[in-house]
């Protein structure tokens, strides 16, 4: 399989705070097309940092991050910006959704910013939300949609630019278990359906047990990264 | 879909949306509104003055146009009417003596000026008999010797009534003093008080004989044309028939005391003679030989040259109307302006909490690609959207009122009074073409720009990744 991304030396301090926080303290990871990992540890141990740093929200202090073989540690800001738009889905933990469009207008929107013809779009929308088990909940705006239902419409907009992979920190930190399952059945089916890559961080044990892989940080450093047990 | 989301984006906080909305609604139907008003005093200001005092032009001897000198008569008034009467774009004509004169009543003397007008004519080009009230007598149309018709303000000072009788001492065309009997066969009262006080007609033929002028000669003909925009054209078509330039001793010893450039004057001497031009030849003349940045030079020596007749326009006759019909639009970018300044900084603020509020809302759409150019330019929708809803509220209820108010009046009251002292109707019918609507809608969304350009700013200067870490 491609290797999608590469991180090679990775480093990042917070300079803004008085004493500088060491967040990503020299960390090298390659994540393959078709992967479904999870990154885990405590709270404040560097997975949103890291994440950020993959999607091209932040930029390292040291260290290069190649996506698709190229690197992007030096990339304009408008260049990352059109790189996270075509190349990577995301999904946060909350306020993912525009709350004035409904759950449809939502996934259309991305490609709108992509400029499909309406035709593309819609069809998707429409593909997407199904996929995600909301093809009866289309033209609901966020607001009147549960907390799991919002996730699955982020997921389905995440998807909706076709990215070459997903990153999603903490998507079910603010689920219940009910919906925290559904959502994880949803991205394992996608994952292994139509092999959509999957990279995300949590610290709910429930959903480390779905992983293929688990890479554990502390302080910034892999302390671990092991395949877990195939369900298949 | 940007603006889409723009607009739906407004709604999202209905009470303090409609609360901006609310305040640029009434803030722009305050100033419309007075804009109008303004307008419409004006308008009406010029109306009156054109119809009640000046007419659409009047025509002298140009030397009467120095120091009204009663000797510098239009010579041959009655073909020159019917000359004018034939030209398409006139209404009505009418010729006058004017002279100043005393007046007395056993209360006075008062200085007066004294019309001699045909009142047939007369009627057709000022509608001064109109302002004659039923009980106060006509415009000479009642038999009898000598009558005069008189300003109320004036009838107040001399202590008379209508048949009252009144002495007017004047003096004739040969310098000697005279004075005859008049009674008082009309009293009007226009909104201008001035006017009421320092203006008597009389008819013509009287005072003609009592001023001993020859039947044809009178010092006015008044002109009035189908339309005022016909004015301007009908000036020139007179001028260059009638208005004649020369450049003899006596004009380049009047244009020395203008204190004109060197080059301008050396020029004049240069063309001295005894040559008549006519208006549009001595124009071109100057046009040639003067620099453009010299335009009001120009004036002062075709002023200084004429002969001939003159023909000056309402506009020439009353300046300061021509200057405030000229200010009128700079009125309303000035009233509206103002509101509207204000307005955009409560407007900004507005605009500023909204970027603060969702301020993670917007970290996400920067990273999921929306790049910052959609950003600016959707808060800069917003923010226009928003001032335009208020914008087009705020037009809607001042169409109404101004349509309102401009058919029924609205009276100043007590306030009107100082307003007639000044030439200025007390009920007042506000006006405003559709073009100021426009410029008004055009003002808002400069605004709304404006406003946009610090919030939006704000906007796209935020870091994604910490925008959506925000607590
Ligand atoms: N913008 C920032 N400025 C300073 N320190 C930060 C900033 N963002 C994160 N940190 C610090 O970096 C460390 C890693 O944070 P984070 O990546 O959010 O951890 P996690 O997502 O695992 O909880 C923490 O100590 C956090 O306080
Ligand atoms: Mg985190």
């Amino acid at each position: 399989m491609d290797k999608v991304i590469e991180i090679k030396e990775l480093y990042k301090v917070y300079t803004e705070t008085a004493i500088p926080v060491k967040a990503i303290n020299g960390i090298n990871l390659e994540f393959k097309s078709g992967e479904f990992t999870a990154i885990v540890g405590p709270s404040g141990c560097g997975k949103t940092t890291l994440l950020n740093l993959i999607g091209g929200l932040d930029k390292p202090s040291e260290g290069i991050i190649l996506i698709d073989g190229v690197d992007i540690t030096d990339f304009s800001m408008s260049k990352l910006t059109d790189l996270r738009l075509w190349n990577i889905g995301f999904v946060f933990q909350a306020y993912n959704l525009i709350p004035v469009l409904t759950a449809k207008e939502n996934v259309e929107f991305i490609m709108q910013l992509q400029k499909k013809p309406k035709k593309e779009r819609e069809e998707r929308a429409l593909e997407l939300l199904n996929a995600v088990g909301l093809a009866d909940r289309i033209d609901v705006r966020p607001g009147k949609l549960s907390g799991g239902q919002q996730q699955r419409v982020a997921v389905a907009r995440a998807l909706a630019s076709k990215p070459k992979f997903i990153l999603a920190d903490e998507p079910t930190a603010n689920l219940d278990s009910k919906s925290t399952a559904t959502l994880l059945q949803i991205m394992q089916e996608l994952n292994e359906k139509e092999n959509i890559t999957f990279i995300f961080s949590t610290h709910d044990k429930r959903v480390v047990d779905k992983a293929k892989r688990v890479i554990t940080l502390d302080d910034g450093v892999v302390v671990s990264d092991e395949l877990g047990e195939l369900k298949v | 879909m940007i603006l889409n989301i723009a607009w739906k984006n407004i709604w999202r906080s209905k009470l303090r949306s409609s609360v901006v909305i609310f305040a640029i609604a009434i803030g722009l139907l305050a100033g419309v509104f007075s804009s109008a008003l303004m307008i419409g005093m004006l308008m009406q200001r010029v109306d009156t003055a054109i119809s009640n005092e000046v007419s659409s032009l009047q025509l002298h001897n140009a030397d009467f146009m120095e120091n009204n000198e009663v000797t510098k008569t239009i010579s041959n008034s009655n073909a020159l009417i019917s000359e004018i009467s034939k030209d398409p774009d006139v209404r009505a004509v009418s010729k006058r003596i004017t002279v100043e004169s005393m007046v007395n009543s056993g209360h006075g003397p008062l200085g007066v000026m004294i019309k001699g007008v045909v009142p047939e004519n007369e009627k057709r080009v000022s509608k001064i008999y109109k302002y004659i009230a039923d009980s106060s007598g006509s415009f000479f149309n009642s038999k009898g010797r000598n009558p005069i018709v008189i300003g109320s303000k004036l009838a107040e000072k001399l202590k008379v009534h209508l048949r009252s009788k009144i002495q007017i001492d004047i003096v004739t065309k040969q310098g000697l003093p005279t004075s005859a009997i008049f009674r008082v066969a009309g009293i009007f009262k226009t909104d201008n008080s001035m006017f009421d006080e320092m203006t008597a007609f009389v008819k013509f033929d009287d005072l003609q004989e009592l001023i001993e002028f020859d039947e044809d000669e009178s010092h006015e003909i008044a002109i009035l044309t189908k339309n005022i925009m016909l004015t301007d054209s009908l000036q020139q078509r007179i001028m260059n028939k009638y208005t004649n330039y020369i450049i003899n001793d006596g004009a380049i010893l009047r244009t020395e005391n203008l204190s004109l450039k060197p080059y301008i004057l050396s020029f004049l001497k240069s063309i001295k003679s005894s040559k008549s031009y006519n208006y549009k030849s001595f124009v071109g003349l100057l046009d040639k030989n003067i620099k453009e940045d010299d335009e009001d030079s120009k004036q002062e020596i075709l002023k200084s040259c004429e002969t001939g007749l003159n023909a000056m326009s309402w506009k020439k006759l009353t300046p300061d109307l021509e200057l405030t019909t000229q200010y009128m639009d700079l009125m309303l970018f000035i009233y509206v302006g103002i509101i509207l300044l204000a307005l955009g900084f409560g407007i900004v603020n507005t605009m500023l909490m909204v970027v603060l509020e969702r301020t993670k809302e917007l970290g996400m759409l920067m990273a999921i690609g929306m790049n910052r150019s959609r950003v600016y330019s959707m808060v800069m929708l917003e923010t226009v959207l928003l001032s335009l809803v208020g914008g087009i509220v705020g037009l809607l209820l001042s169409y109404i009122a101004v349509t309102y108010f401009g058919n029924k009046g609205i009276n100043l009251g007590d306030f009107g009074e100082g307003l007639n002292s000044i030439g200025y109707s007390s009920l007042v019918f506000p006006a405003l073409d559709f073009a100021s609507y426009v410029k008004v809608v055009i003002m808002v969304i400069f605004t709304g720009i404006f406003a946009a350009l610090y919030p939006a700013w704000k906007a796209i200067s935020l870091n994604p990744s910490e925008a959506i870490r925000t607590e």
